[in-house]
């Protein structure tokens, strides 16, 4: 490699340098996840489907209905008896509901 | 969070076909796809987002096929410059004229030429196969073995498309000022 070799490639490297840029998504990311096969999106479902029945069955079986009854009794208890007139049965109501739901989302998650 | 190593996304795609995963991957390899695309194509950035697009969907239906012998971006690039082929001969073949004037029909009359950048200009002058050798190599930080994966050819073929693509390059940036560097 002669100097007009070196001094080439150093010119040459140094202009591709400095005109690298990263390139922002803005919104292709979504628009390739759009455009992915239908079929394969089906399976996806079909199996995040599959595993929260599974896992509905397995809670069942190993006693969690049982389980969550009792602590959510417990706790209720509790809270009588140490009088806590404040509390809001329809504030447990959506409690239970956003952790079915976060449960939910979160069962998804790992299908 | 602790970023997912590519093999433990592309194991989740291709096991559970799980999309989030491969989202993952669109988003981290969304840009060096594009700027490919970008510069192979000297600027054309609808183009470009077509073939990267394109890339990707390929890419998610053909992940089974990924033995894992070359990185998963190496592997990407040569779907990626498959991809741009592909659409370089059906281009080819419908307008019926030769490389070369293809070359410069792009570097003439290509429309999205975004930021009229120096570098767009610059790449127009040389040979698609020279412009793909010089992107990978110096913007995309491939070597030379993993460029002759890419594109199918040796790498003393690689080699001598680098050094013309070089030295046209050297020429093109001293005419136009380029070589108060030093």
């Amino acid at each position: 490699m002669d100097m007009t070799d070196i001094n080439d490639d150093f010119l040459v490297q140094r202009f591709f340098t400095e005109n690298r840029r990263e390139i922002a998504d803005n919104g292709f990311s979504k628009k390739v996840m759009r455009h992915i096969p239908n079929h394969y999106r089906r399976i996806s479902t079909l199996w995040s489907i599959g595993c929260l029945v599974l896992a509905a069955i397995l809670f069942y079986m190993l006693g969690g209905v049982h389980l969550m009854l009792e602590s959510f009794r417990e706790s209720f208890n509790s809270a009588i008896h140490n009088e806590v007139t404040g509390l809001d049965p329809k504030s447990l109501i959506m409690v239970v509901i956003v952790l079915l739901y976060l449960g939910y989302r979160k069962l998804c998650t790992l299908a | 969070m602790k970023q997912l190593n590519d093999l433990t996304l592309i194991a989740q795609v291709v096991v559970f076909h799980n999309t989030r995963a491969f989202d993952q991957l669109v988003k981290k390899y969304q840009s060096p796809m594009r700027r490919f695309f970008l510069h192979l194509t000297c600027g054309d950035s609808e183009l470009s987002d077509d073939l990267a697009q394109e890339t990707f969907i390929k890419a998610y239906t053909n992940l089974a096929a990924f033995k894992n012998l070359s990185s998963f971006s190496t592997w990407l690039y040569r779907i990626a410059y498959n991809e741009f082929y592909d659409y370089l001969r059906s281009h080819k073949e419908t307008s019926g004229i030769e490389e070369k004037e293809v070359d410069n029909q792009w570097s003439i009359t290509q429309k999205n030429i975004g930021e009229q950048m120096d570098i767009y200009n610059a790449l127009a002058v040389l040979k698609e196969m020279e412009r793909t050798c010089i992107t990978l190599f110096y913007m995309e930080d491939q070597s030379i073995e993993k460029i002759a994966g890419i594109t199918g050819c040796p790498a003393g073929t690689v080699k001598s498309h680098l050094s013309r693509a070089k030295e046209k390059m050297a020429t093109y940036l001293k005419q136009n000022g380029y070589d108060g560097y030093k």
